[in-house]
């Protein structure tokens, strides 16, 4: 599961085209945009994508601070911690 | 995905068999076809965004679609990418399309063979220059072992001018 968080979003800038983020060899150029619609274009793209050489969509949805892309594989790891949670606030009900 | 990705066994093996890599290379290859066809351009292919399912060396997945981009003109002139796999025509800031693609999976090749990048500076100015002018070279004695074949098929690939590079439905 891919999990973005929206507390580092930023808005859409004015400025030089090239935006450089990381370092060494690493570095990703970004052409300036809003990163949601980023976020929002990827999960979209990868929606309608199914291979058996691209990694499957299984579901994208945004809570009040993060974005969550959950692809293939990382199902069962995105159940678990599910279940952890909710096990978490039923002891918090009961313990209330 | 439970195998890791790409980058990591470059690292641990240093470089691969040119069975293997081209076992590797030839399902990349079909997964960009897939993208292409279906008007998708991923902009950022790289040994990281490569998956294994499993432990072995098949399957293997792309995977990371925040570049990635419908191309319904057939081209783009939002430049892109990670520096080191960069295509020169978007170093140049010129307009792009599918092959994009093609170059960085060359550049992919050329690492997994050798075990070191194409294209490498500390200074992303000066690597961006290099990229531009898409020059390489390979060095002896890293590259001695690869066979001509393995030569032509980088060489095929890593072409500056996107028209007379190897697209993924000639793999």
């Amino acid at each position: 599961m891919k999990i973005m968080s929206k507390t580092n979003l930023k808005p859409r800038q004015v400025g030089p085209p090239w935006y450089f983020v990381g370092c060494a060899t690493d570095l990703v150029l970004f052409f300036l945009s809003s990163q949601k619609e980023n976020i929002l274009r990827e999960a979209a793209i990868h929606k309608r994508l199914n291979s058996p050489y691209v990694v499957q969509f299984i579901d994208f949805f945004e809570t009040s601070k993060n974005f969550y892309l959950v692809m293939e594989l990382y199902v069962f790891f995105f159940f678990v911690c599910l279940r952890a949670i909710v096990s978490y606030f039923l002891f918090l009900s009961c313990k209330g | 995905m439970n195998g890791g990705e790409l980058f990591e066994r470059i690292e641990k093996v240093e470089c691969f068999t040119e069975d293997d890599a081209v076992a590797i290379i030839m399902q990349v290859a079909k997964g960009l076809k897939y993208l292409h066809d279906n008007g998708v351009v991923h902009r950022d292919i790289k040994p990281e965004n490569l998956v294994f399912g499993n432990n072995s060396l098949t399957p293997i997945k792309l995977c990371d679609f925040g570049l990635s981009k419908v191309l319904d003109m057939g081209s783009t002139d939002t430049p892109c990418g990670t520096v080191g796999y960069l295509a020169p025509e978007i170093a140049k800031e010129m307009s792009h399309t599918f092959s994009v693609d093609m170059w960085a999976l060359g550049c992919v090749l050329y690492s997994m063979l050798c075990g070191f990048p194409a294209f490498y500076d500390q200074s992303v100015p000066i690597l961006t220059e290099k990229v531009k002018k898409g020059l390489y070279d390979f060095p002896s004695p890293w590259w001695d072992a690869v066979s001509d074949s393995g030569n032509a098929h980088t060489h095929g690939i890593l072409v500056a001018y996107p028209l007379l590079r190897l697209q993924p439905r000639t793999w």
